[in-house]
C-alpha cells in the first residue's frame, strides 16, 4: 500500500500534524491496515525531503536544516501542508489506475495448485474446510457491515467501501474453491472414464 | 444465541427424497438433518442440483419426504392430511420461489393479500395486512401497481412481502436475490434479516457466498448431503483495531 499517497492525499484537505494524519487515515479505514506512528513520520520526512510536503507555520524550533534526530523529537508539533509539486503528485496518483503488473503472492493459489500434484493430498477436505473459514470470515465482515450504521459521515461512507471491498474479495476467494472443486470433480470424472490416465 | 434454548421452528430429521424409482431414481436428498429457531437466519449452499431447493419445498410442506420427519413448530407435517398440511403451510410458512410466481393479472396488494384470504381473513382485514408487508419491504407506494409494470427488484420485494405478510414464523426463501444487481440483492438480505431479528426463523437458499454472509449459519450441501456448517466467531476478533 502506498502510505505516500495516503497522507499527500490527506493533506489536501488541509494541514495536519502526524497524529492526526494517522487518525484520519484510520477513519476512512476503518483501522484495517493500521499504520504505525513511526511510519507516519518517516514517510513525512521523505516527502518533505522529496518537497511534496512542508511545516505549514515557521514557530518550530528545529530549522529546515537541522539534524534527523531532533526533527524527529520535533516532528509532532509540525503541522504538514502540501507544495505545488505534492498536489500535483496527489492528482497525479488519483487519475492513474492502480497497476499489478506482478500478482501478490497467494498462499492459498500456491497450496492448491501443490495439492493438486504432491500425492496423498485430500483437496475435497483442503477446499471444504477453505471454503468454510473463508464463509466465516465473509459472515465477520458483513455483520461489521450491519452494526455500522447510517453513512452520513463521509469517513463512514468510506469505512463501508472498504469493509464491501473485503467483502466482494472473500467472496471472491469463495467462488473460486467452488469453481476449483467443480474442475477437480470433472477431472476426475474423466480421468476415471479414460481408464485412470491423468 | 439465547433463541437456541427454545424448540426449533423448523426441524428435519434425516430427510430422503427419491424422485422417480428404478433405473431412473434420483436421490435428492440422502439423509439429512437441519433446524432453525426462532430468530435466526440459516442459509444453505451447494452447486447445481445439490437438492437446496428439494429442501426447502419439504421443509416448507410444498413436497413430502420419501422418509424421515419434518417438523414446523412442533407439529410433524409429514403425519398430517393435505389439508391440514396445507393450512400449516399458510398460516406458518412463508416462502418466496426461486423466480417470483406472482400472479400476473393481481396487483402487487392483491398477491400479497392472496395467502391472508386463503387463510380465511375477511378482505379489509386481509389487504390492510398487505399493505402493512410491502410498507415494510419499502413500497407501499406499488400497492396498486402490476407486477408486469414493476422491475425485477420490485417484483422481488412483492414476493418477499407475501412472504412475510401476517406474522409466519418460518420464511423459506429459494435465490431470492436472483438477477438483482448488488445493492438491491443486500437490501433484500437486509429485510430478511430485520425479519428474522424480530423472532422469525428464516431458511435462505443461495448461491452467492455474499448473500449468505448475513445468516447465522451456512449449511454446504453436496450430493443430498449436508458436507459442512459454518457458524460465527465474535466480531472483535476479526479487526485488531476494530471499528465497532
Ligand atoms: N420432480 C423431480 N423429478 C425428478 N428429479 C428431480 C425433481 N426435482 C428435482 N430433481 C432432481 O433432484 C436433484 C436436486 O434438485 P434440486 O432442484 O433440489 O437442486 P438445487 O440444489 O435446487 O439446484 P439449483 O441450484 O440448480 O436450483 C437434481 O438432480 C434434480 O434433477
Ligand atoms: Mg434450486
Amino acid at each position: 500500500m502506498s502510505v505516500k499517497h495516503a497522507l499527500l492525499s490527506l493533506l489536501e484537505q488541509e494541514p495536519m500534524y502526524g497524529y492526526q494524519l494517522r487518525q484520519e487515515f484510520e477513519a476512512r479505514t476503518g483501522g484495517t491496515w493500521p499504520l504505525n506512528v513511526g511510519q507516519v513520520y518517516t514517510t513525512l520526512t521523505r516527502l518533505e525531503r522529496d518537497g511534496l510536503v512542508e511545516p505549514a507555520a515557521h514557530d518550530e524550533t528545529a530549522g529546515p536544516d537541522g539534524d534527523d534526530a531532533t526533527r524527529t523529537a520535533t516532528q509532532t508539533q509540525v503541522r504538514y501542508r502540501l507544495t505545488d509539486a505534492g498536489r500535483d503528485e496527489v492528482a497525479t496518483w488519483f487519475t492513474t489506475p492502480v497497476t499489478r503488473s506482478q500478482p501478490a503472492r497467494d498462499e492459498l493459489a500456491i497450496k492448491l495448485a501443490l495439492a493438486v500434484t504432491v500425492p496423498g493430498v485430500d483437496v475435497g477436505t483442503l477446499i471444504q474446510r477453505q471454503r468454510s473459514a473463508s464463509m466465516q470470515a465473509l459472515q465477520d465482515y458483513t455483520r461489521l457491515k450491519r452494526q455500522a450504521g447510517g453513512e452520513q459521515e463521509r469517513a463512514d461512507l468510506a469505512w463501508g467501501l472498504v469493509l464491501d471491498s473485503l467483502v466482494f474479495a472473500a467472496e471472491a476467494e469463495i467462488r473460486w474453491l467452488d469453481h476449483c472443486e467443480a474442475r477437480l470433480r470433472r477431472a476426475a470424472r474423466e480421468g476415471s472414464a479414460a481408464g485412470g490416465a491423468r | 444465541m439465547s433463541t437456541k434454548a427454545t424448540a426449533p421452528v423448523l426441524r428435519l430429521t434425516d430427510v430422503h427424497r427419491v424422485h422417480g424409482d428404478g433405473e431412473a431414481a434420483v436421490h435428492a436428498l440422502r439423509g439429512v438433518s437441519f433446524t432453525a429457531y426462532a430468530g435466526e437466519l440459516v442459509a444453505v449452499m451447494g452447486p447445481s442440483g445439490s437438492g437446496k431447493s428439494t429442501l426447502l419445498t419439504i421443509a416448507g410442506g410444498l413436497d413430502q419426504p420419501t422418509s424421515g420427519s419434518v417438523e414446523v413448530e412442533g407439529t410433524d407435517l409429514v403425519g398430517l392430511s393435505h389439508a391440514e398440511r396445507a393450512r400449516t403451510r399458510r398460516t406458518s410458512v412463508g416462502y418466496v420461489f426461486q423466480g417470483f410466481n406472482l400472479v400476473p393479472a393481481l396487483t402487487a396488494a392483491e398477491n400479497v393479500a392472496l395467502p391472508r384470504e386463503l387463510d380465511g381473513v375477511r378482505s379489509g382485514e386481509a389487504r390492510r395486512d398487505a399493505l402493512a408487508a410491502l410498507e415494510e419491504v419499502g413500497i407501499a407506494d406499488l400497492a396498486d401497481r402490476f407486477p408486469d409494470d414493476m422491475s425485477g427488484g420490485q417484483q422481488q420485494r412483492v414476493a418477499i412481502a407475501r412472504a412475510i405478510v401476517g406474522e409466519r414464523r418460518l420464511v423459506l426463501a429459494d435465490e431470492p436475490t436472483g438477477a438483482l444487481d448488488t445493492e438491491t440483492g443486500e437490501e433484500i438480505l437486509r429485510l430478511l434479516r430485520a425479519r428474522c431479528d424480530a423472532g422469525a426463523a428464516g431458511v435462505l437458499v443461495t448461491h452467492e457466498a455474499r448473500h449468505a454472509a448475513w445468516a447465522d449459519r451456512v449449511v454446504f450441501l453436496r450430493d443430498g448431503v449436508v458436507v459442512d456448517e459454518s457458524g460465527s466467531a465474535p466480531v472483535d476478533d476479526l479487526l485488531e483495531a476494530g471499528h465497532a
